[in-house]
């Protein structure tokens, strides 16, 4: 396995970028939220229909129970008997239980209220200001009010990505994949030349002024089925043809890679546009979904006094409990896996990589003559295993350096890094949908 | 050259639409037939009643259990057809054909409740009207015959408006607003800035003939190749992206307005009958549903309507111009702002015709595309606020934010 490269390209990081620009607008659409709240457009205003309906809600639930009340009050003295009459029978029709879930509600509600429309207020003697409401939340409920915000999330997770496409780099995913398919590649060609100059087993017969304990000794003969070390190593790599073969075959090549890179460059695009989508939007819906159902929250808890409008309060609770969960965990989950750790994990993981045992001919080739230029002068016969792989590693390793001729690492590899990127970022996409449904209980619309 | 305006024509189009179908609604569909089919129900709710009254009675064994019926008759089940009887011709008057009876009082007594600025109940006695001011807050299906009066205070002809209630309007008058914004907010302007950014703000001149590279033939002829090849290519896409982009704002902006303005006054014309209907328990949730669905209504027309009328102006993508072509502030200039772009010095990263040297190169194409694309996006984000409130509102939340899927429908604005 080899290590992922420490200092990718910084060429523009479009994840960052994207990322960066969807956090701005994300704090755009934040604030527009907040401003809903408090007033609206043309004529009566968001904060006036949701004040009428709470305080319309609110009269009649009052309305009904005084009603009800005075009739059970005028009925006192209709009774038989003791049992039957009196203050005792506004217990036993519910009534109390019937106020005090009314009073409950309302409270609740215009808590809500207060908190979210209205930044002063004064009642009376009484001035409550938001910093105020603030403060008592603070003490109260501690780190609650940091763990609820919802652009405080999207903020995480846009940071995550951020950070994280920081180190990686924009096409860290294509280059970094094609960097190490390209080493495995060559590794196994320079494995494979000095398997075949080196056979396991078999006693080794230096070359001439050659001692056999030598390290870079070689069995010359039995490399090359006895045509000798120098025809063995000769090989017959591209540019051994004539002028015409090798013009056809560079302008072939610089077409092939133009073609892969640019494929490459879009893959890479719907990448950053599938991180940012399913990661970035998810929290942003997120975000968007928990301040509507903030503004919705007081006039769910007075119509909850009704059982059949106790449907919408569980909604809106749901909702606020599913944000509040799902964010946190999206913004977990983007760290692991948009951290350079899990990206060169893929990169270097045996899906990732060449799947390719044999070395490609040309590397082998190239390998050959790396070996010959290495073997040459005073390093003759001298040429270390460990050193002949890691020059064979750094000529032949690299994107830039391999593109004429290892289409397996230099396309195949980012695309199936890529692939893999792409579920792992539309499986974190989907928790937000796999804790919404088991806190609705509707998981089996997962199954299968 | 930019792309179509998609927004201009599809608004004009909305219009029209709108006005057709609430036309011909009430040409197919008039105000009689509708008082009829009030008044049909009631008669066969009360007889209903009636008959099931008789029966009862005749199963009852005494005088006074007949009589109790009849006393129920009258005081619970004729009580409630009265006072759904009296919402139900109430909604008929107020919200389709209430402001005729304003429009009757306003002439005979010149009042002029209209004015330049858009309607102005606070100049007329019957603002104080609990219909006036229902009908101010629900809009109506009536056309109005208006006094439009000018900047210096002569009045012009009558003009023909509809009372949209406050929720409406306001998504009417912020798709307007994006409308005109986006019409400011040209492919030319996006991309300039985009170069801007990158050139000058990061420092890119030069990188786009590569880093570290010799000039000789093979990279002068690679270069030519591969330019024209990628760059042609990604030319072309940008151009697609923004003529995309274009496309999904206009589709989720005016086709969401125009949507919602059709459902409410498709809801209010029906109100009499869905009132009506709730008498019924079985067929309460007409009026359960169209509810709900006013809820959400005014909560994604306001949500939708404070998002457009920030997002969609050009100062928040390109930011406020500073003076000599500089701009500060803004989407683009956010998106770049802590971008670190450096030199590899790893000179062979840029050999001609290699990956990186690719990337490098062509970047701001791809960046100019993501930023596009984003404004596409944003789109897609507002088309999904209403499915939110009603996921939130009908409990029924979890299937409404799934971006996540992978199929192209989802990636490029379906669902």
């Amino acid at each position: 396995m080899q290590a992922a490269p420490s200092t990718p390209d910084q060429v523009v990081n479009t994840v960052m970028v994207l990322t960066q620009a969807v956090v701005y607008i994300a704090d755009k659409i934040n604030t527009a939220l907040s401003a809903t709240m408090g007033q609206g457009g043309a004529g009566a205003s968001f904060s006036d229909y949701i004040f009428t309906l709470f305080i319309g809600l609110v009269l009649v639930a009052f309305i009904m129970l005084g009603w009800e009340t005075l009739n059970v009050v005028l009925d006192a003295g209709t009774g038989t008997s003791v049992q039957e009459s009196g203050w005792r029978r506004l217990f036993d029709t519910g009534l109390v239980k019937k106020w005090l879930r009314f009073a409950l509600f309302t409270m609740l509600g215009s808590g809500v209220l207060i908190y979210e429309y209205t930044p002063d207020l004064t009642f009376g003697p009484l001035r409550v200001d938001q910093g105020q409401i603030q403060d008592v939340v603070n003490n109260v409920g501690g780190g609650i009010v940091n763990l609820v915000n919802p652009i405080d999330q999207v903020h995480a997770v846009g940071a995550t990505i951020k950070g994280a496409s920081q180190t990686l780099g924009a096409y860290y995913f294509a280059i970094a994949a094609q960097e190490a398919a390209a080493k495995n590649q060559a590794i196994n060609a320079a494995r494979t030349v000095w398997a075949d100059l080196h056979p396991a087993g078999t006693a080794v017969s230096p070359p001439p002024g050659q001692q056999p304990e030598q390290a870079g000794a070689v069995n010359a003969a039995g490399a090359a089925g006895g045509t000798g070390l120098a025809s063995y190593l000769e090989g017959k790599p591209p540019d051994s043809d004539g002028i015409i073969v090798m013009a056809i075959r560079w302008v072939a090549s610089v077409m092939t890679q133009g073609a892969v890179s640019a494929f490459l460059l879009f893959m890479n695009l719907g990448l950053d546009v599938m991180i940012v989508r399913c990661l970035m939007f998810n929290a942003i819906y997120m975000m968007m979904a928990y301040k509507i159902a903030i503004l919705i929250l007081p006039v769910a808890l007075v119509a909850a006094y009704w059982n059949h409008w106790e449907s919408i309060l569980r909604g809106v609770v749901q909702v606020i409990i599913i944000t509040v969960i799902s964010l946190n965990i999206l913004a977990d989950l983007t760290a692991i896996v948009v951290s350079p750790t899990a990206v060169a994990d893929l990169c270097t993981s045996a899906n990732a990589q060449s799947q390719s045992t044999a070395a490609n001919a040309d590397v082998v080739n190239y390998a050959k003559k790396i070996y010959a230029s290495m073997n040459t002068g005073p390093m003759a016969g001298k040429v270390t295993e460990a050193a002949y792989y890691a020059e064979v590693g750094d000529e032949l390793g690299s994107p830039a350096n391999a593109y004429v001729f290892n289409f397996d690492a230099l396309f195949w590899a980012p695309v199936r890094v890529i692939l893999l990127m792409t579920i792992m970022v539309t499986l974190v996409g989907k928790i937000a949908t796999v804790i919404g449904d088991t806190i609705s209980g509707t998981m089996t619309y997962h199954r299968g | 050259m930019d792309p179509l305006n998609f927004f201009g024509a599809a608004q004009s189009m909305m219009n029209r639409l709108q006005s057709q179908i609430l036309g011909a609604l009430q040409t197919i569909f008039p105000l009689n037939i509708m008082m009829n089919l009030v008044f049909f129900l009631i008669a066969g709710i009360f007889l209903f009643h009636l008959v099931e009254a008789f029966t009862d009675a005749g199963k009852s064994g005494t005088v006074g259990d007949a009589f109790n019926i009849f006393k129920d008759l009258i005081r619970k089940k004729f009580l409630r057809i009265v006072i759904y009887t009296m919402l139900a011709i109430g909604a008929v008057l107020l919200t389709n054909n209430g402001l005729s009876l304003l429009n009757d009082a306003q002439n005979n007594h010149g009042w002029s409740y209209v004015d330049s600025s858009g309607l102005n109940p606070d100049n007329t006695d019957m603002s104080r009207d609990f219909g006036y001011w229902l009908i101010s807050w629900m809009g109506s299906n009536q056309l109005q015959d208006v006094i439009v009066t000018n900047a210096d205070g002569s009045t012009t002809t009558l003009q023909q408006v509809k009372m949209e209630a406050p929720p409406i309007q306001a998504l009417l008058n912020a798709t307007s607003s994006a409308t005109k914004a986006i019409d400011g907010l040209s492919a030319v302007q996006i991309y300039d800035q985009v170069d801007d950014e990158i050139q000058q703000h990061l420092g890119m001149n030069g990188w786009d003939v590569g880093v570290g590279n010799l000039i000789d033939l093979e990279t002068m002829m690679s270069t030519a190749v591969l330019r024209h090849m990628v760059d042609g290519f990604l030319y072309v896409t940008n151009r697609l992206a923004f003529l995309w982009a274009q496309w999904t704002l206009c589709r989720t902006l005016v086709v969401q307005a125009l949507f919602m303005q059709m459902s409410w006054h498709l809801g209010l014309y029906f109100m009499p009958l869905f009132i009506l209907l709730a008498y019924f328990r079985s067929t309460h949730g007409f009026l359960v549903n169209l509810v709900i669905n006013y809820a959400a209504m005014v909560i994604a027309s306001y949500v939708m309507a404070s998002i457009a009328l920030v997002i969609f102006q050009p100062a928040t993508w390109i930011g406020t111009s500073s003076g000599g072509g500089a701009y500060t502030g803004g989407v683009i200039q956010a998106a770049f702002s802590n971008v670190t772009l450096t030199a590899n010095s790893n000179a062979s990263q840029f050999t001609s015709g290699s990956f990186p040297w690719i990337t490098t190169t062509f970047a701001r194409q791809v960046a100019r595309g993501q930023i596009i694309w984003l404004l596409g996006a944003v789109g897609l984000i507002l088309g999904h606020v209403y499915e939110m409130v009603r996921g939130v509102l009908s409990g029924s939340f979890r299937s409404y934010f799934n971006p996540g899927s992978a199929d192209s429908g989802s990636l490029f604005g379906g669902k």
